[in-house]
């Protein structure tokens, strides 16, 4: 019969090893299931409020009733913010609140260049999601502070969509189509 | 033995030297305490320390929060192209590592007057490359510019491109460069009130009303010339015709309840709480603006004497120092009120300038000082007149709008303003209908088929 004192330390200490490793990983893993939660949860309001905004305020008060144009330049043409406006100002609100995420949204080709991907993680991200239009989940670092990072397809949902990107002069394609994936909504968790 | 010896004189200089320093803390002149000599903007109120360094010690937030307390409700209303909040993102972390856009001082360092460049900006000129190296790459009609040019050619600024947009710049395209039948929008405020108030009967020193609200005592001060002349330009003004007697402004603040003729002669001059009693938004205005930012602070109004523009000595700013309460005689306020303080080249040059020689039918001058930096502003179904001529003034293509595009092409316009001697000879030069930024302007627009300048795919 073999005591404990028998079996070789070096064998004990590996068994130790590995039990630790497995409850740090499964906790790295329970951890970024909740993060991952919260980022899906983030981007269904997200993608509710601007798919609302779109119809209900724009594409009615614009396209039916011919009311009030929205314009990029909403401010000075007493016009109304275009919904892509909507969803990067609600991402500074954010910000500004210190909320404790953050959002963007992202495409390799966009209108405004710095809304290209700017990070590795970003660029792996939009190529994924671009790709087969699944959510993208992944980490990275950014000067000290890891983040949890998920991508979600942000789609040409409607004509009024291609059309501004298409005609947009500062446009880098003018061949998007209705439903084509026009970029991502990226959104970062601190999880640290 | 020696420091035993000399503990005591070290004692009393230390002493003696806090004493000196709370003193002039506390008493007497603060300028011993500044770092060094404070920036254009905000001389005037440098004796305020409290104004920026909300506390001893203050850390970098604190002072953050002091500049936006000041600054931030104008950069919201132009829509800053570089707000703090847009920055805050961590994806932006590497960038902020090299110039951190979200600390106002990072590019506005204060008491460091030598390295203080146009606007306040403390960072050498062409620090837009910092961010934006790929703009040359990505649009070929850049390449032949350099990044000190972004912000000094009337093309971009770094906070407010409010009129700097291509829809709107291309919307002048081929226009006549001077329109001369156009004229600036007519006042609303009378119109509106006598509207509101249709039954009301202008004031009048005779009438029994007068005589109601003042007491004999006073009825005989009118032997006094000045005050028969006073009450003659009273009788003539808006204020007679709203109703607004002498005693609604020459109350004392103290002691409102007293029509007595002793407290009545007290107040010869109201303070500015007389005019905010009917007047709140613009003296709201007037108070940020740098006529009005020291009295905002609880500072005395400042005397011309002390102020770093070219300006004439022995005058100070004040409601009544523009409008005269009594005569409020438009022409006056509009030109001579400027004049009376105003010594640069571009003030003194006006009487030379086309909006100064082209008269009106009434024999006015078709465009006055205030026309231009106190312009006329269309809300609604009213016009309001702004009281912060820094609203209109920096970068100056905040004009474009509101002023320059009644009688002009845009592009005649800021061709005129991105140039500095013209500036100066107050638009009293040739100018040509022509500026850089619509070389780019007209090339897209005259382009069939899209201009993509991008090199993505």
């Amino acid at each position: 019969m073999h005591t404990i004192s028998s079996i070789p330390k070096r064998f004990l200490f590996s068994m130790v090893l590995i039990v630790i490793s497995s409850i740090s990983i499964a906790s790295e893993q329970k951890k970024q299931f909740s993060a991952q939660q919260m980022a899906d949860a983030i981007f269904s309001v997200i993608e509710s409020d601007r798919t609302i905004y779109t119809s209900t305020v724009v594409n009615r008060l614009q396209n039916e009733l011919e009311i009030i144009e929205a314009h990029e330049k909403w401010q000075q043409e007493q016009a109304l913010p275009l919904p892509a406006q909507m969803l990067r100002m609600g991402a500074e609100r954010v910000n500004e609140n210190n909320s404790g995420f953050s959002y963007a949204l992202l495409s390799t080709w966009p209108i405004n260049p710095q809304n290209k991907p700017r990070t590795e993680q970003e660029t792996k991200a939009l190529q994924s999601v671009e790709k087969d239009g699944k959510n993208y989940y992944g980490n990275e670092s950014l000067d000290g502070v890891n983040y949890f990072i998920a991508a979600y397809a942000d789609k040409a949902t409607s004509e009024a969509c291609v059309q501004c990107h298409n005609k947009h002069k500062d446009s880098p394609r003018d061949n998007f189509k209705l439903n084509e994936i026009m970029g991502a909504v990226v959104i970062r968790i601190p999880i640290n | 033995m020696i420091i035993k010896k000399i503990w005591p004189i070290g004692l009393l200089i230390t002493i003696i030297s806090s004493l000196t320093l709370l003193y002039h803390l506390e008493k007497g002149d603060r300028l011993f305490f500044l770092a060094g000599e404070t920036t254009h903007g905000h001389y005037q109120i440098e004796l305020v320390c409290s104004a920026c360094h909300s506390e001893p010690f203050a850390g970098k937030e604190a002072i953050q929060q002091t500049c936006e307390s000041c600054h931030q409700s104008e950069l919201d209303k132009v829509s800053d192209s570089h707000p703090k909040k847009k920055f805050s993102d961590p994806r932006f972390a590497s960038m902020l590592n090299q110039l951190d856009a979200t600390q106002c001082v990072s590019c506005h360092k204060e008491h460091d007057q030598k390295h203080t460049y146009t606007n306040g900006v403390t960072l050498p000129i062409g620090f837009c490359e910092t961010c934006h190296q790929e703009t040359l790459e990505e649009r070929p009609s850049h390449q032949s510019f350099d990044f000190t040019t972004c912000a000094y050619s009337g093309c971009h600024n770094y906070h407010d491109n409010s009129m700097l947009y291509e829809d709107y710049l291309a919307r002048s395209l081929n226009k006549e460069p001077t329109d001369r039948e156009s004229r600036l929008p007519l006042k609303t405020a009378m119109s509106r009130w006598t509207k509101k108030n249709p039954n009301t009967i202008p004031l009048s020193f005779d009438s029994k009303l007068i005589k109601n609200l003042y007491p004999d005592e006073l009825i005989n001060q009118v032997s006094s010339q000045d005050l028969v002349r006073i009450i003659s330009e009273w009788q003539q003004s808006s204020h007679a015709i709203t109703q607004v007697a002498c005693i609604d402004c020459h109350q004392n603040s103290q002691n409102t309840e007293s029509n007595k003729v002793s407290e009545f002669l007290k107040v010869s001059k109201p303070e500015i709480s007389a005019c905010n009693n009917c007047h709140e938004k613009q003296v709201g205005q007037y108070l940020e603006s740098r006529h009005g930012m020291s009295l905002a602070l609880g500072l005395k109004p400042l005397k011309t004497e002390h102020s770093r523009l070219n300006l004439k000595p022995n005058q100070e700013t004040g409601c009544i120092q523009c409008h005269n309460p009594h005569a409020l005689i438009e022409r006056t306020t509009q030109v001579e009120a400027c004049l009376n303080c105003h010594n640069d080249e571009h003030s003194l040059n006006y009487k030379l300038s086309p909006h100064f020689v082209i008269k009106t039918q009434n024999q006015e001058p078709i465009v006055t000082c205030s026309n231009c930096h106190l312009p006329r502003i269309k809300k609604g179904k009213r016009i309001e007149i702004g009281h912060n001529p820094n609203d209109f003034l920096r970068p100056n293509s905040k004009i474009l709008r509101p002023v320059c595009d009644t009688c002009h092409s845009t592009e005649f316009s800021l061709a005129a303003l991105s140039d500095t001697q013209q500036v100066k000879a107050n638009f009293s030069l040739p100018q040509e209908n022509h500026h850089p930024t619509y070389d780019l302007v007209r090339k897209r627009d005259s382009s069939s088929s899209k201009d993509k300048e991008s090199t993505i795919p």
